[in-house]
């Protein structure tokens, strides 16, 4: 009898210490810029395995609704840490004034392309000329904007919100995909993605750095322990879905089917290998850090294009 | 392995032969089959296609014509929201395809509201509701209304997610005024559920229906629209499936729908080969597919194959026990003549065939009728080869006792002769006369001998004669020989074998010969006996040896190894007549010997007493060749 009395104590006990270790983790609001897919597969992870947790947070994936965008989730305090192209973040600081910050840099090259409708023999930028092309309405592809603006290629852009469909509709031309996102599933749907059907920005002079977290500036000072939890754990997440592409991509379809999104393992598994590959600054090599020349690169094509008037304080960015 | 039966190997025959013609019966009936099968599943497949092109054209055209049968009106009563709000309520109660109609108006088209869009669902229960930017979005993002805004065409879309995470299809009609400015978007949005549902028909086509195959919608670019695994569904496509399973043939199916071909294959869906039949949809852009297992297909053309298979192998059985059965009963004839013919073989002609073989018409019959025919000749002929040999035998026991009856007269004679010769040579004191009379004695003996030798030729003859023409009469010569021979007692007892001048054995027996005959036999001998020597030294020695009564031809080989009994016996198997020294008295041995030497030579024997000389001289007479 008073042994089985013993175990209800502990039991009761190793409760009020979980229940106490929850509430003494602290909440963080993180949302993506985009729905659920391999391009947040180290964050995904990072929460499956407990490694936010193991920093002492409680972290919420709350992806952007139909109705807002990640950057004006947090501008509107509807997120603590967002993620977002270092272009549309220049935007957000230098045109709307948003003082945000970069904790955390994964992507080091561009990975936003041009797919054509039709192929086209020797299909070079000046190819693009005078087509209708869509481009994301929420500007997460505005060094596309700034290739249009500076090459003089007089678009006329259609903003869409997402997917590839109105290339098969036969409304536009050509339209802004990612390499590890629509540009697989044009592939995966019967289109042509060679070098006669796809233009690499990256390859055309705009190679800018894309995927960063970002978060208020006010918040990161009241919460700098919490922040560099989260960068501490995202890392370790994205180093785990390095070592573990299989697993990691399995964690983004379970993530894909609950939040109700069309998948594919084959097209995010095949996404996560390219995502992995644009974080490296340089081959095998990831730093996980914005670079002044990156920053000062991206900044002043969006300056000569006039998207932004002043280029941001580098030491203010980060 | 030498199969000796006749019976066995014609039914062997036949039974190969029947197997081909039963294999290539089967194979026949199995491409007859086959190929209607095939064509059945193939129309099966097309009849399913057409039920799919049918249903969903009827879904097509239903949508469209309420879309277009609502335009005016929508048009007209643009301003009235409320107005609006209950045509697209009717929409969706009056057509139960359409789960949802929504005007989308163009931005600030209404004063005041940047977006506006009044919709009307019909989810079990008909409910609607305006919606704007803050409920729905910047909806002029969304592809349906781009579509139709930008091209200014009507517009199906492919299935998407709607707001409330159901996958739908949309018809998109832009509405413009007057001046052709795009007023708004009317949608009519229906489920893909709804789709499945009409779409699930497999038992309606019939019994004969494959129950497994699978009938499947791919949107343009080959996502899975519907089939009956559910986590395809809006996600995967045909080339992402291609992909995982490595498949190329599924690739190039993919290929071909995006390139708007219809078509057929056989690839491996799910573990199982399949046969796909797919056909492009028209306006739509979708494809209808169907995926019917090839065990499935191939069942039915399996299942008559087995059971062909299985007639084939019992009728193989049955006709072999029939071929063995038919073949031995036909075959049996043959045996039968088999059997006379052994028996005629052994002497017995009275054999006799069974009436029915022989007066069968056919070749079996013709045959038993040719050896009834032989029978009957070698029959008569053997009783006629009897009857001779009969007479002939009459006719020798003539002559024998004729010729035992000389004998047997002349003996009484000669006897006296002797007797009187003998007393006239005691009575005779004079030494010259009794000699003399003692030699003309002789000489009459010897003539007397010679008539001996005459009848002994003769009875020789006689049976040699006798045997040559079968008629087995035993003239035994020794017998008058011997009888002779007993009264002629002044005979020599030794004599000598003399070849080629040289005695062979000095003490016995002196032949006269110098004939190449005797040499050749001589010289034959003594090659066989050289044959088991290691030298040529050989003796002969002919021995013959009154005081035991018998003959003895010896061989000695002065090889190192001495030629065994058995082989020197061999060697005068020809010379020695086994029977001789049964026969042989003491008295007349050596003329016996002489004789049986001349008999095996061919040669004359006679004997000769010499005059002013002891003793008879046997000599064996043979000609020069």
């Amino acid at each position: 009898m008073r042994r089985e009395l013993n175990r209800v104590w502990l039991t009761l006990a190793m409760i009020l210490i979980t229940l106490t270790s929850q509430a003494q983790l602290k909440s963080i609001v993180f949302t993506p810029q985009w729905d659920a897919n391999a391009q947040f597969a180290g964050y995904i992870a990072a929460r499956e395995l407990g490694y936010y947790e193991e920093e002492g947070l409680k972290v919420t994936i709350k992806y952007p609704e139909t109705t807002m965008s990640s950057q004006e989730m947090l501008r509107d305090g509807k997120a603590d840490l967002i993620t977002t192209a270092l272009t549309s973040a220049i935007v957000m600081k230098a045109n709307e004034g948003v003082d945000l910050v970069n904790v955390l840099q994964t992507s080091q090259h561009s990975s936003i392309c041009l797919a054509l409708k039709n192929p086209m023999k020797n299909l070079r930028v000046d190819s693009l000329k005078g087509m209708r092309v869509g481009l994301w309405y929420n500007r997460l592809a505005i060094s596309a904007e700034a290739l249009n603006i500076q090459r003089h290629l007089n678009w006329t852009m259609i903003p869409f919100r997402r997917g590839f469909k109105l290339l098969d509709y036969g409304v536009l031309d050509a339209l802004t995909v990612m390499e590890y996102n629509e540009l697989l599933q044009l592939k995966y749907n019967g289109h042509d993605v060679t070098e006669h059907s796809v233009l690499r920005l990256c390859e055309n002079g705009y190679d800018v750095p894309e995927d960063g977290i970002y978060c208020l500036n006010d918040y990161y000072k009241q919460n700098t322990k919490e922040v560099k939890a989260f960068i501490n754990a995202s890392k370790k997440g994205w180093e785990w879905c390095r070592k573990h592409p299989q697993e990691a991509t399995n964690y983004v379809i379970e993530e894909m089917t609950k939040e109700k999104i069309a998948r594919s393992k084959v097209i995010e598994f095949e996404g996560l290998k390219v995502i992995l590959k644009k974080q490296e600054a340089t081959p095998g090599k990831v730093s996980y850090q914005l670079r002044q020349p990156q920053f000062d690169h991206a900044a002043s094509i969006m300056k000569a294009a006039g998207l932004i008037e002043t280029i941001p304080d580098f030491k203010t960015f980060i | 392995m030498k199969i000796k039966s006749l019976t066995l190997r014609v039914a062997i025959v036949v039974t190969i032969m029947t197997l081909f013609v039963l294999l290539a019966t089967v194979l026949t009936v199995y491409n007859i089959a086959a190929n209607n099968h095939k064509k059945d599943a193939a129309e099966e497949s097309n009849y399913k296609l057409d039920l799919v092109v049918e249903r969903l054209s009827k879904v097509q055209k239903t949508v469209e014509l309420t879309a277009r049968y609502s335009e005016p009106a929508l048009k007209a009563s643009i301003e009235d929201t409320t107005a609006v709000m209950d045509i697209l309520t009717n929409i969706v109660e009056t057509n139960s395809l359409v789960n949802c109609a929504a005007l989308a108006y163009a931005p600030d088209r209404l004063p005041g509201r940047s977006y506006y869009m009044p919709i009307a669902a019909n989810y079990g229960m008909v409910s609607h509701y305006f919606s704007d930017k803050e409920i729905h979005g910047e909806y002029i993002y969304d592809d349906w209304y781009i579509a139709p805004a930008q091209k200014d065409i009507s517009f199906w879309t492919d299935p998407y997610y709607n707001t409330l995470d159901v996958p739908v299809v949309s018809y998109a009609i832009p509405i413009r005024n007057e001046q052709h400015e795009l007023e708004a978007v009317l949608t009519l949005a229906v489920e893909l559920t709804n789709l499945h549902k009409l779409l699930t028909f497999s038992n309606e086509v019939g019994p004969d229906s494959t129950s497994n195959s699978i009938n499947i919608i791919l949107d343009r670019n080959t996502t899975f629209l519907t089939t009956r695994n559910k986590n395809l569904i809006m996600n995967e496509t045909i080339f992402t499936l291609a992909e995982s399973q490595n498949d190329t043939i599924f690739r190039h199916v993919g290929q071909e729908i995006v390139a708007r071909r219809d078509g057929e294959t056989v690839t491996n869906v799910n573990g199982e080969k399949s046969v796909i039949t797919w056909r492009v949809l028209p306006n739509l852009q979708w494809t209808a597919m169907v995926v019917t297992p090839y065990t499935e297909v191939f069942a039915r053309i399996n299942s008559l194959t087995y059971t062909a298979l299985l007639v084939a192998l019992l009728a193989t059985i049955a006709a072999i026990i029939i071929l063995y059965f038919t073949v031995r009963r036909a075959l049996r004839p043959f045996n039968r003549l088999k059997k006379a013919t052994h028996l005629l073989g052994d002497g017995k002609y009275d054999t006799e065939l069974p009436h029915k073989l022989t007066s069968r018409p056919d070749e079996i019959g013709d045959l038993s009728r040719e050896f009834m025919r032989m029978e009957k000749a070698v029959k008569k002929n053997i009783d006629e080869l009897e009857e001779e040999r009969l007479r002939l035998k009459r006719s020798y026991e003539m002559l024998e006792t004729l010729v035992h009856n000389v004998v047997s007269h002349l003996r009484l004679p000669i006897n006296n002769m002797v007797g009187f010769n003998d007393a006239l040579a005691s009575m005779v004191t004079d030494c010259e006369e009794a000699q003399e009379i003692k030699e003309h004695s002789k000489e009459a003996i010897m003539s007397i001998l010679k008539h001996f030798n005459q009848l002994n030729e003769m009875a020789d003859l006689i049976s040699l004669k006798a045997y040559d023409e079968g008629a087995m009469v035993d003239v035994s010569i020794e017998k008058f020989v011997g009888e002779a021979m007993k009264s002629a007692h002044q005979l020599e007892e030794r004599f000598f074998l003399k070849v080629n001048g040289k005695y062979l054995d000095t003490r016995d027996m002196t032949i006269h010969t110098n004939t190449m005959v005797l040499e050749n036999l001589l010289h034959q001998l003594i090659i066989e006996i050289s044959k088991v020597s290691k030298t040529d030294e050989v003796d002969l020695q002919f021995r013959l040896d009154k005081d035991l009564n018998s003959m003895k031809i010896m061989v000695e080989a002065k090889a190192e190894n001495p030629i065994p009994e058995e082989e020197k016996r061999d060697f005068f198997k020809q010379f020695a007549n086994k029977k001789v020294n049964a026969y042989v008295t003491n008295d007349y041995l050596q003329l016996f010997i002489c004789y049986r030497i001349a008999k095996l030579l061919g040669v004359k024997l006679y004997v000769d007493t010499p005059k002013n000389k002891q003793g008879n001289l046997f000599v064996i007479e043979i000609p020069k060749a």
